[in-house]
């Protein structure tokens, strides 16, 4: 099955394929906890749990078993890898194909097994591992990031290598619980130790092994909707005209539009890195803490609330350089994965600091007052982050007619074209992750500000995943997804008590990624036949060296 | 016995002792090139025998392990590809890198507004209005030139190949390059499309003066327009003279000849 959505996604958008990767994360993940609650399972120990000493160590027979059990698979991997028909097929299907298929080795064939034995070996790996950490579906996802530092160790290639990194980060999170006790401010270290690894080896590691190959050859969709003028003027009256009554309509759940409104910057953040320049960031919910903290330091050191707003933005500006080096050596998966580590690493090392949310992990934030307008009741403050919200809509709408928005949209089509015709796209990166977080940051400091009080528990690193997919159910307009999404995350579970239907939504909205993502190559019936047309023309190009030769014989004669 | 290496031109790219290998495999081989401004040089051999390689060395796609390239008399070698761009140096590629979501007119004026851009933030965000005339202008012209005009509000991915490789040709003209690296700009044409394409190539040398280094299969087309050309086999360049000299050339006829039984 899995085989098959994987076929469905050649020839989409790097960032539509991670979006759909997400979807499936989002589903399974979702599935399991319905079935089984979002409690850990506790399973008994099945091997036995006699330890010995070896080397004037206690260790567990279990975890000898364990250990050459790991071992005999890597070992029985890197021959079949090495010497069978079949793992020297599915080496090449990464490569190439369309070659492979000219050598009579079904690629899809190649890729089923690939699946095959990755899905089994990530069963056998969890059979092993859940008598030590419980079977809990988000630790277990986090497991698999984890696993990925082992193999950026290994370098994506080497299987021995790859084995020594993952006894190298086990070992090195082991090591560091010691080291730690001694100091209480990393606390969070031994279990971000992993992302760590992670996220400093896929930065050292050369820029060349780090590019998705297979990368994507079909187009993005179209970047505007092709609505009518009239219509599209008649919407937004409509819905500038809704959006301001609703105070007056929905009663005591207001704070929940509000929310939606202020989720419609961290949209609209999103929409420009991943749909405009098809790249992608799993450590938004990161940005908007750091600006959610900032804020609250700010206003308590007396700086006037629209100025602390500005500069809680301005403090996610440098973390948003910071994410945009992992994206400036590489693409799709490799810089969902380090960004997704990143998100780990602020939320488990940075979260925790006093520097964040203070000692008791918690700070008071302020809502913004004016003497003589009503600005901090839950409707004046609606309206705040309401104009908040239509100011980043018009930067953004700017930023897509500017020069700026070109070279994004050039970005997200060839970064090697604009490269070679002058522009210096790593320059171009940096601007649109620091735009990007700045706004996610502001998103954060509004959150603070409108609950009153603000801790790390929002910003898990695992909201990022959820925004993404939700922004990829949203449509393909520019600013109108923006708040459709901000009403899909933050009002509609509002208005559903039932929980099954509540549990549903990380499923639903994983599916419809997915969906979404695959159709993003379709589009039109019209522009699939197109598509189909350039691709028959395109086959003409393979032109038979045979030809050349008479050519030339031709001309020499 | 070693031939004496002329030093780099001032008047163009110059290629000196370039080496590139991609694990064990010599892709290109001690290989010097000179394409000076105001001529049209081929660079011909068959598949695999690393033309698209060079030109990556000569943009700064890929790192050589050995040579230097030079532009204009500067050694270029450690410089980016926009650094290089914004020294004169343009090209298309064999695989096309269109911006396929946009409209050709866009691309097109990209091609000039990448320049544009450079790697200052501030003109990253924001175009002059001086600046956008003279886009547009550029833009405007370049697809003249190349015949597209009439194509200009399509989107670039519902084009016919013969259409996007004109595109591409056309987004490096409205740059302000004065040496264009053309990797098989006639591979997927068919015999009128690339007589067409010939035309056009002979308008921009007399319109533009700039320099040109073809990589082409098309044998009747680089016999046509070229001047100079080199025959690369195996990333060793087994061949260079004019036009003339390849016709009665016996190892040229023997490295495509001896492909054929491959
Ligand atoms: N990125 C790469 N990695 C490994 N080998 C490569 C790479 N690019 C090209 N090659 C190899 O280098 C040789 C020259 O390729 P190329 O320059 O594309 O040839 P040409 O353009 O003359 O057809 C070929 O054998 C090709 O397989
Ligand atoms: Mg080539």
């Amino acid at each position: 099955m899995l085989e098959r959505l994987a076929r469905a996604l050649r020839g989409v958008s790097l960032a539509m394929s991670i979006v759909a990767t997400i979807g499936i994360l989002l589903a399974i993940q979702g599935v399991a906890v319905m079935r089984y609650g979002p409690r850990t399972l506790t399973m008994p120990a099945y091997l036995p749990t006699r330890s010995i000493r070896m080397v004037g160590v206690n260790v567990g027979l279990d975890q000898i078993i364990t250990f050459l059990v790991a071992l005999v698979a890597a070992t029985g991997l890197y021959l079949f890898f090495r010497y069978s028909r079949m793992g020297v097929a599915m080496r090449g299907v990464v490569d190439d194909p369309d070659l492979l298929a000219l050598n009579r080795v079904s690629p899809v064939r190649a890729r089923r097994w690939a699946w095959f034995l990755g899905s089994s070996f990530a069963a056998l790996s969890g059979v092993l591992i859940a008598p030590v950490l419980g079977l809990e579906a988000f630790v277990l996802t986090l497991l698999v990031v984890q696993a990925f530092g082992a193999a950026a160790i290994g370098r994506f290639s080497s299987l021995p290598l790859t084995y020594l990194g993952g006894l190298a980060v086990g070992v090195g999170a082991s090591l560091s619980t010691k080291f730690v006790a001694s100091v209480p401010s990393l606390r969070g270290l031994p279990s971000s130790f992993p992302f760590l690894v992670l996220f400093v080896t896929l930065l050292v590691l050369p820029r060349r092994l780090l590019v998705d190959s297979g990368a994507a050859v079909a187009s993005p969709p179209p970047h505007t909707h092709s609505l009518p003028p009239r219509v599209a003027r008649g919407g937004l009256v409509l819905g500038a005209g809704v959006a301001l009554l609703v105070p007056w309509i929905v009663g005591a759940r207001l704070p929940v539009y509000t929310n939606a409104v202020i989720y419609v910057l961290v949209f609209l953040s999103l929409r420009l890195l991943v749909r405009t320049s098809n790249q992608v960031s799993l450590a938004h919910a990161g940005f908007a803490a750091v600006g959610a903290a900032a804020f609250a330091h700010f206003t308590h050191a007396g700086l006037p609330w629209p100025l602390a707003l500005l500069a809680a933005g301005l403090v996610g500006v440098p973390v948003g350089a910071v994410v945009a080096i992992p994206a400036i050596r590489m693409s799709g998966l490799y810089l969902a994965i380090a960004t997704f580590g990143f998100g780990i690493l602020l939320e488990q090392l940075i979260y925790p600091q006093s520097f964040m949310f203070g000692a008791n992990g918690s700070l008071a934030v302020p809502r913004p007052h004016v003497s003589g307008v009503d600005l901090a009741s839950d409707r004046g403050f609606y309206y705040v982050a309401l104009t908040v919200a239509v100011l980043a809509s018009v930067v953004v709408a700017w930023i897509h007619r500017s020069r700026l928005g070109r070279l994004l949209r050039g970005l997200a089509d060839s970064p090697t074209a604009l490269a070679t015709h002058g522009a210096d796209t790593k320059v171009t990166l940096v601007i649109v992750f620091c735009i990007s977080a700045f706004l996610a940051a502001l998103a954060g400091a509004l959150f603070g500000a409108l609950t009153g009080s603000i801790d790390g528990t929002p910003f898990g690193s695992f909201s990022s995943i959820y925004w993404l997919a939700i922004l990829a159910v949203a449509g393909n307009g520019l600013i109108a997804p923006a708040f459709v999404a901000g009403i899909f995350i933050a009002v509609v579970p509002a208005y559903i008590t039932n929980h099954t239907i509540i549990d549903l939504f990380p499923v639903m909205f994983g599916m419809s990624a997915i969906g979404n993502a695959i159709m993003s190559t379709r589009g039109s019936p019209f522009a699939g036949w197109l598509q189909g047309a350039s691709i028959r023309s395109a086959g003409r190009a393979d032109r038979s060296p045979v030809r050349d030769r008479m050519i030339i014989q031709e001309v020499a004669a | 016995m070693t031939a004496v290496v002329a030093p780099p031109t001032t008047d163009g790219l110059s290629v000196r002792g370039l080496s590139v290998r991609f694990g064990g495999l010599v892709a290109v081989d001690n290989l010097d090139l000179d394409a000076p401004e105001g001529r049209l040089t081929g660079l011909i051999g068959p598949n695999g025998a690393g033309k698209t390689t060079t030109f990556d060395a000569c943009s700064g796609l890929n790192t050589p392990s050995e040579g230097s390239v030079h532009l204009f008399g500067n050694d270029v070698s450690r410089l980016g590809p926009p650094a290089r761009a914004q020294r004169g140096l343009g090209r298309t590629f064999q695989r096309m890198e269109l911006f396929n979501s946009l409209s050709v007119a866009d691309n097109v004026a990209l091609g000039r507004e990448a320049a544009m851009a450079g790697s200052n933030v501030l003109r990253q965000i924001v175009a002059s209005r001086h600046e956008q005339d003279e886009m547009m202008e550029a833009a405007a012209g370049a697809m003249e030139l190349c015949g597209i005009s009439d194509l200009a509000d399509r989107r670039a991915s519902a084009l016919s190949t013969g259409q996007r490789r004109l595109v591409e040709l056309a987004r490096a003209l409205a740059g302000r390059f004065r040496i264009l690296l053309l990797d098989e700009p006639s591979s997927g044409l068919d015999h009128n499309e690339t007589a067409r394409f010939g035309d056009i190539l002979e308008r921009v040398m007399a319109e533009r003066g700039v320099g040109l280094l073809l990589v082409e299969h098309d044998m009747s087309l680089v016999m046509r327009v070229c001047h100079h050309v080199y025959v690369l086999d195996f990333g060793k360049l087994i061949f260079e003279g004019s036009t003339d000299d390849i016709r009665d050339s016996e190892i040229v006829r023997a490295a495509y000849l001896g492909a054929e039984e491959v």
